[in-house]
């Protein structure tokens, strides 16, 4: 793979660009392969790339019934953090942050990852006990958040209205620094070329219609929309579809699908310097580096897998968002969609080992995946590769909710799910 | 010169359009006065007044011009002020209203519109290749944040947002109806009227311009049950609008169609008027439930491909025979029209004066002019 | 925004007036403390999280404010059938699932309804 620089371009400049290679080809399914990953989102990609890059395993295929990216990876409003309350889960949001910070360099591919920090608003008492209590956690776990008043955060995103006549008004904020945003689609594309240079197939329009076992249990390959594909190990990675493709083999999964939507206005020129978020008011906004507002809503209240939501639910955030920004109430929104998530019972995602021998699911990330993609890709390669768990999400077992040792990120998740 | 040189731009002709010579309205375009006839869009005033630079590209600063005559409008995105808090960015000259008082501001360049510092990216465009800031910037690791992201960011958006809080009100309404048609052109009027003859039967009825009627505004060619296509537009909307059962909403978007149909629709309620009332609302929000929801959003001309097609001066051939027919605009003296490649269409007919008996009436599909002299 | 006919009220109302509360027909066993932790999951946590026909749960809160059970399509969102609780698990026919059922990849939740039978323009 030829690399990319400002040396590539200026030469491809020089010859219409008729030299670039294609970033990862379309191969034809092998009938074996070491591994599968169903699903290449940016966590089944990374997953991949891990594999093949830490572990050795190049003779994988990463299977995708649409395009890449084109899930929940594609439709997130891509913000980065990793102030979570647990230990277990300061290891695995931190562990990510850790990678993105190297993430352009190491992939030759720039995600435009942009630490202008996150700050999440507090409207009241409960609010202010709530983010003072993660702060604390997150300095013991090694992670930078601190506290601001109303008027430094004012200060640190001026178009906030910190009046006191707010219907919510601002009581104080917490502010991650590390804490940014990326270039979603770039993420993707970045693994994907990256994974494909070691050998992965990247197979798009291929569909998972059912996961193949022997008579020991043991999982034997998948039956796919382009043929029988066999390999030892299959990852599941298919964020809203996991209880579906789990059932294929006959595990039940403590999970359940909600439409999520985003919206992101029309480009303004740069107005809007970090991310904010508020649970209380529910909403979250930042400034795409094209100048978009991205803005996040709430997940509808009934399960569903229509990746369309209720507009009263859009209605409910803009209003959120015009009475923290009265400068945007003119503001026209562009374009808004819907992506289904997993949401667990404990709002924290489970990266483990299956019942079934050789099956692995990465799952229910609920709201808040894409800022992990890095170190979920890495951990879970990991357990794929070794058949155990790395220490970072030993603690995100599917057993947790026989066990009742559950990681309750219910406070942390930026939407009340 | 005609009469109609006096009148709202020079480039207008006498007895084309039906925007009444009677009333005018003073604008400004980049702090240029210009007079409007009521009714104009800004797209067709400025093209009276002879303007067809109206912006600049987002990434490599490119002259645009006015490409379409409304929402399919890509290029001539402007800053409409009404004052310092009543200003929104990157609103569509083909779907603005000419108001008196308004003031017109073009976007994305510096120090002005037609010498664009910007514009030497276009230069450049070898270099800035589609998706090169992902290939580099990479080197070295701190300079990311401390010089490529703060200058990419710095030239990202169109527009500017607005800075102070807004003192318009917004309104927000909840309707039933049994049948709701959006899109107002030949297709949708005879679905409303249809709906609207069987009694006692609700219809809300949207379009998103001012006036209803679609293409027949601007095709004089097309006749519906032995009526000029316009004159039985009006009549069917004269009937529609003395229909108690039925709700019409002119400058109305429809916007989202949602589960158990439900449909968006946004109603521009003030931004066309020069003193509006106060107590009006700047924009009402339409929740409707519909029984039956019948879109007939018609098409949109699909541009053609050539080098330059997006130079100030091409335009689509169905905007152009709009501007021509209702809104009375043509182009410069001295400009001539290029007939690039025939589509379809009938419509060319009055453009280009000449005959295509395709027999096909479908919206022009593949059609485009383009103006010698037109290149800035 | 959803209609859902309350099977109490025996009306369609709007989804504002009600409370989605999760999967229906999970019996609470009377004996909570002495169930095994396997089944305590299955009970508490494991959900079907169907894609296709679902029955649920909601609770017609700011109205009657009773709890009824639905079957509903979880692609398009489409109700089948509301019915009152504590009645049985209604047996839903192959053509009442494909009334509400998406066909073809447009935005699955506003399927519109294709006619065939217009006749083309003519000039």
């Amino acid at each position: 793979m030829k690399r990319f620089s400002a040396f590539a371009i200026a030469r491809e400049a020089m010859r219409a660009h008729k030299g670039w290679e294609k970033q990862w080809e379309n191969p034809e399914p092998r009938s074996r392969y070491d591994a599968i990953i169903v699903g290449a989102g940016g966590h089944g990609l990374a997953t991949a790339y891990y594999m093949a890059k830490e572990h050795g395993i190049t003779n994988i295929a990463v299977l995708e019934k649409g395009w890449l990216g084109g899930g929940n990876t594609g439709r997130n409003t891509t913000i980065i953090r990793s102030n979570y309350l647990y230990d277990e889960s300061a290891g695995m949001y931190n562990h990510a942050v850790k990678l993105w910070e190297n993430l352009s360099q190491e992939l030759n591919y720039n995600v435009m990852f942009s630490q202008r920090g996150v700050m999440m608003l507090a409207h009241n008492v409960h609010d202010i006990q709530v983010f003072k209590r993660h702060i604390h956690a997150n300095r013991l776990n090694g992670v930078d958040n601190e506290w601001l008043t109303p008027d430094e955060a004012k200060a640190f995103c001026p178009p906030l209205n910190i009046s006191k006549s707010a219907r919510y008004p601002v009581m104080g904020a917490a502010l991650q620094r590390r804490g940014g945003t990326a270039r979603h689609d770039a993420v993707a594309w970045g693994y994907a070329r990256a994974a494909a240079a070691m050998g992965v197939h990247i197979i798009q329009n291929c569909e998972v219609t059912g996961i193949n076992r022997n008579a020991e249990g043991a999982v034997t390959g998948v039956n796919t929309t382009r043929g029988t594909i066999n390999a030892p190990k299959v990852g599941v990675v298919a964020a809203g579809h996991t209880s579906v493709l789990m059932q294929m083999a006959g595990v039940r999964m403590p999970l359940e699908s909600y439409p999520l939507q985003a919206l992101v206005s029309e480009p303004v020129k740069p107005c809007f310097p970090c991310v904010v978020m508020s649970n209380t008011v529910h909403a979250y906004i930042s400034q795409s580096d094209k100048g978009e507002l991205v803005i996040g809503a709430g997940t509808d209240q009934y399960t569903s897998y229509s990746q369309t939501g209720g507009l009263h639910i859009l209605n409910h955030t803009l209003d959120a968002i015009c009475e923290m920004f009265p400068m945007f109430t003119r503001m026209k929104m562009l374009r808004s969609w819907g992506g289904i998530v997993d949401v667990t019972p404990d709002r924290s995602p489970i990266l483990a080992k299956t019942p079934v021998k050789g099956l692995y699911v990465n799952c229910g990330w609920g709201t808040g995946g894409f800022k992990a993609t890095p170190g979920s890709g890495h951990v879970f390669a990991h357990t794929i590769a070794r058949d155990e768990p790395h220490p970072i999400n030993a603690g995100f077992t599917l057993e947790r909710f026989k066990t009742g040792r559950l990681i309750d990120e219910a406070a942390a998740a930026a939407v009340a799910h | 010169m005609s009469i109609s040189s006096a009148i709202a731009g020079q480039n207008r002709i006498a007895g084309k359009g039906r925007l009444s010579p009677a009333r005018t309205a003073q604008f400004t375009f980049d702090g240029q006065s210009l007079t409007a006839l009521e009714g104009d869009t800004l797209a067709s005033a400025l093209i009276a007044n002879g303007i067809h630079l109206t912006g600049r590209s987002f990434k490599y600063h490119r002259p645009r011009g006015i490409l379409g005559s409304g929402a399919e409008e890509p290029n001539a995105l402007i800053d409409i002020a009404r004052d310092a808090a009543r200003r929104q960015p990157n609103i569509r000259a083909t779907q603005q209203e000419v108001f008196d008082g308004m003031k017109a501001l073009s976007q994305n360049r510096f120090p002005s519109l037609s010498f664009d510092i910007g514009a030497v990216n276009d230069l450049m465009g070898k270099f800035f290749t589609a998706g090169f800031y992902y290939k580099t910037f990479m080197w070295p690791r701190f300079a990311w944040k401390k010089i490529y992201e703060p200058v990419i960011r710095a030239a990202a958006g169109l527009g500017t947002a607005p800075a102070e809080a807004d003192p318009d009100r917004y309104a927000n309404r909840f309707a039933h109806c049994d049948v709701l048609v959006v899109g107002g052109g030949a297709a949708g009027i005879a679905a409303a009227l249809s709906a609207s003859r069987k009694k006692g039967q609700s219809v809300v009825f949207c379009d998103e311009n001012a006036e209803f009627g679609g293409h027949l505004r601007a095709d004089g060619s097309v006749s519906i049950e032995g009526k000029p296509g316009h004159d039985w537009a009006q009549e069917a909307i004269a009937e529609l609008a003395a229909n108690p059962d039925v709700t019409l909403l002119s400058r109305t978007t429809g916007f989202g169609y949602y589960s158990h149909n439900i449909v968006a629709l946004v109603e521009r309620v003030t931004e066309h008027l020069a003193n509006p009332d106060a107590d009006m609302p700047r924009e009402r929000l339409w929740q409707v439930r519909a029984d039956k929801v019948i879109l007939a959003t018609g098409a949109i001309e699909r541009h053609m491909v050539f080098a330059d097609n997006d130079r100030p001066g091409i335009m689509l051939a169905s905007a152009a025979q709009l501007y021509l027919n209702h809104r009375r605009c043509r182009w410069p003296q001295g400009w001539r029209l290029h007939r690039l490649r025939f589509g379809l269409d009938s419509s060319l007919r009055s453009q280009a004066g000449r005959h295509r008996n395709s027999g096909n009436r479908r919206l022009p599909q593949e059609c485009v002019f383009r103006t010698s002299g037109a290149r800035q | 925004m959803l209609l859902i006919h309350c099977p109490y009220c025996e009306e369609e109302r709007p989804e504002l007036e009600f409370r989605h509360a999760g999967e229906a027909h999970i019996v609470r066993p009377t004996n909570l403390a002495e169930i095994s932790d396997d089944d305590f999951e299955k009970f508490f946590f494991i959900r079907d999280n169907e894609k296709g026909v679902v029955f649920e749960r909601w609770r017609h809160i700011h109205g009657c404010a009773r709890f009824f059970n639905a079957a509903r399509h979880s692609v398009s969102d489409k109700f089948i059938v509301t019915y009152k609780a504590g009645e049985p698990k209604p047996k839903l026919t192959a053509e009442q699932i494909n009334a509400v059922t998406p066909k073809g990849k447009g935005t699955p939740a506003n399927e519109p309804v294709v006619t065939t039978d217009v006749k083309g323009g003519e000039a």
